[in-house]
């Protein structure tokens, strides 16, 4: 499913190319459960950042400066995801629902909702990228320490078993500062591709401009108090 | 078709074959296996913060144990046996750690465990390394150890635990910076920790406590806690940590302007944090507690230059493959001395293999005195069989145009306590 939100792709033996999401614009129908499956992998994406942030550590009463590790929240955060899943569900089953319901044009509510949840899908690559870059960055250096001696038997083979990890970029403005514009503009950019889709997609079904606009408002706002949400995620303390 | 292979396996092939390997293992060169064990590496689990909010500590922890693991096995290993390291991530999580001790034992065949920093891995580890029976050599500088809370197969004889530091530390306080000390410490077990040791070791020398201001552990904004610090503190002791400790510092210097109390903190709070960081200029001329001090000093020891070459620290507390990766190098330490004490307590032991563990941990606890030397480059030390704890010097350092200057050593005397256990009265 990723792979349609790629820039070249081929159909009918034909290559095409074309901006992030355009062949998604194509599809005429998803079924329902596909805003499950899609809210849950976004759910996934964000609860893992929010899980680390001191504002959910709040929330289960447990000191973030003295965190007894992962497996003293597994149920915690098993809870956590789960309602956090849920309640992204629901909420855009919501906005796409008030967004059709003040249009003149009849629409079959269960033929358009799994479409329409294609928009959260640039959203979820977006998350991806901004909250997995800095866990990244650290672990690109281990593979490639260990790509040097992949039996662990000591060998050198290119040099770079020696290299010793470094996360000193997490400690300086300068560094953060670039760390942070790229996650950033990762999100923003998510948000946008995924209201552009979502308009293209309406423009399929829905004839006239008005319709098309109302139908697109509510989904705007959950959009915009998305992003909020991701770069407040990125930018809150947290732990690890 | 093929006949089973069974049916073609008579009884004289059989014997031919035994007779076979048996000659062959007689053959000079062929080496058994009670043989082998002789020059079989020792096989130490360490047990690294690899991941969690431990991971800063856990890398160079990781750093220094390869570094002495290498100048131990250039230098001929232990009893003429390699040592070899088997890593476990304990993800800084208590269940992970005793996880781990169960890996080392049990499917490694680990002759002892070695590690970890964090207070509540260790105490949730310590009890299984008890259960285990293998000897569990920590680096974390808890008290838990001395306090008799865990077992006779835990020590700690390669770092100074809490109560000595914050202890050692009011004789300086008191002479040198002021008699009425406020406590800013956030409200948890490692702040409480040293607002009782602390105050109890500073009130017993004269000096006063005039305001304790515990922070909550969540709390972002520090301005607010400001004004409950009263105008005639002449020293604020600080061990704000986490990751608003910038936050805190710029406030504190918002706050007082030039005219603020004399500081006092430990290092912990900006541990593996270059100094020169924006917003840390208020430390300028603040004095830090530090287990081994970051910047080479004027008084190096050979030992130090020695120590600090080996584990790749340059003069200034960084990697020298990256200046801006500072160490943390007040805790680290701990891992090359402890190594080296294992080592001596082998060939003291004479430790061939699991059965010795016993005898290599009454090895230790008849341990005594470390003299500085090259396996102990932060300092002489004293080693107290009886709690597992080692004793030795602290260094208080002065921050001086963005570096850390040291002030005063303590002596070791200045760091003991009566006794709170006798685990050597404990059996095996």
């Amino acid at each position: 499913m990723l792979s349609k939100l790629s820039l070249f792709w081929f159909e009918n033996r034909k290559a095409y190319f074309g901006f992030f999401g355009s062949q998604l614009t194509h599809i005429n129908y998803l079924p329902p459960l596909t805003v499950l499956f899609l809210a849950i992998i976004l759910a996934t994406l964000s609860f893992d950042g929010l899980n680390e942030t001191f504002f959910w550590f709040k929330i289960i009463n447990i000191n973030p400066l003295e965190f007894h590790g992962r497996s003293s929240v597994i149920f915690q955060n098993s809870i956590g995801l789960l309602a956090f899943a849920i309640f992204l569900f629901f909420i855009f089953l919501l906005t796409i629902y008030l967004g059709h319901k003040f249009i003149y044009e009849k629409i079959e509510f269960n033929k358009i909702i799994g479409i329409n949840s294609i928009a959260l899908l640039p959203i979820a690559i977006a998350y991806h990228i901004a909250h997995y870059l800095t866990t990244f960055l650290v672990n690109i250096q281990y593979f490639y320490k260990v790509l040097s001696d992949p039996f662990n038997n000591g060998s050198n083979y290119f040099g770079t078993g020696n290299i010793h990890v470094t996360t000193s970029f997490f400690n300086s403005i300068e560094t953060v500062r670039i760390i942070w514009l790229i996650q950033a503009f990762a999100i923003v950019f998510g948000h946008v591709i995924a209201v552009l889709l979502a308009h293209s997609i309406s423009e399929k079904y829905l004839k006239s401009k008005s319709s098309l606009l109302i139908s697109q408002f509510p989904i705007s706002i959950f959009m915009i108090c998305y992003t909020f949400l991701g770069l407040w995620i990125l930018s809150t303390p947290s732990v690890g | 078709m093929k006949k089973n292979s069974k049916s073609n396996l008579s009884r004289r092939k059989l014997m031919k074959s035994i007779a076979a390997v048996g000659s062959i293992s007689a053959m000079p060169g062929f080496v058994n296996y009670s043989q082998a064990s002789s020059s079989a590496p020792i096989r130490i689990g360490f047990q690294v913060h690899r991941t969690g909010i431990g991971a800063a500590y856990g890398r160079w922890y990781d750093r220094t144990t390869q570094a002495a693991v290498k100048i131990i096995n250039d230098s001929g290993g232990i009893n003429g046996r390699p040592l070899e390291i088997i890593s476990e991530d304990d993800g800084t999580d208590p269940k992970r750690g005793a996880e781990a001790l169960e890996k080392f034992a049990n499917q490694h065949n680990c002759d002892v465990a070695f590690g970890t920093l964090f207070s509540h891995v260790v105490i949730g580890s310590a009890p299984r390394a008890g259960e285990l029976k293998l000897p569990y050599f920590v680096v974390s500088e808890g008290h838990h150890v001395a306090s008799g809370m865990l077992n006779r197969y835990t020590l700690q004889p390669g770092i100074t635990d809490v109560k000595s530091q914050v202890q050692a530390m009011a004789p300086f306080v008191k002479d040198n910076l002021g008699k009425k000390v406020t406590m800013v410490y956030p409200d948890f077990a490692f702040g409480h920790d040293h607002r009782d040791y602390f105050s109890a070791a500073f009130e017993s020398q004269g000096g006063e406590i005039i305001a304790k201001v515990p922070i909550p552990p969540t709390e972002s904004s520090f301005s607010k806690y400001f004004p409950k610090i009263p105008r005639d503190t002449e020293v604020l002791y600080h061990v704000m940590v986490g990751p608003a400790v910038l936050t805190f510092v710029k406030e504190l210097g918002e706050f007082y302007g030039s005219k603020g109390p004399k500081l006092f903190g430990f290092i912990d709070s900006v541990e593996a944090v270059d100094l020169n960081t924006p917003g840390l200029e208020f430390l300028d001329g603040s004095y830090f507690w530090e287990g081994n001090p970051r910047y080479a000093q004027d008084n190096q020891t050979v030992h130090d230059q020695f120590y600090r070459t080996a584990v790749g620290v340059d003069k200034n507390g960084a990697s020298v493959s990256d200046p801006k990766d500072v160490s943390t190098y007040a805790h680290m330490f701990g891992c090359w001395e402890t190594l080296h004490i294992i080592k001596k307590g082998m060939e003291v032991s004479g430790y061939s293999d699991v059965k010795d563990r016993s005898k290599l941990i009454e090895a230790v606890e008849s341990m005594n005195n470390m003299p500085l030397s090259q396996a102990h480059p932060q300092g002489a030390k004293i080693f107290n069989g009886k709690t597992h704890q080692t004793f030795g010097h602290q260094y208080i350092t002065k921050m001086t145009n963005g570096k850390l200057v040291l002030a005063h050593t303590t002596s070791i005397e200045d760091t003991f306590y009566p006794d709170e256990v006798d685990y050597t009265k404990q059996s095996f």
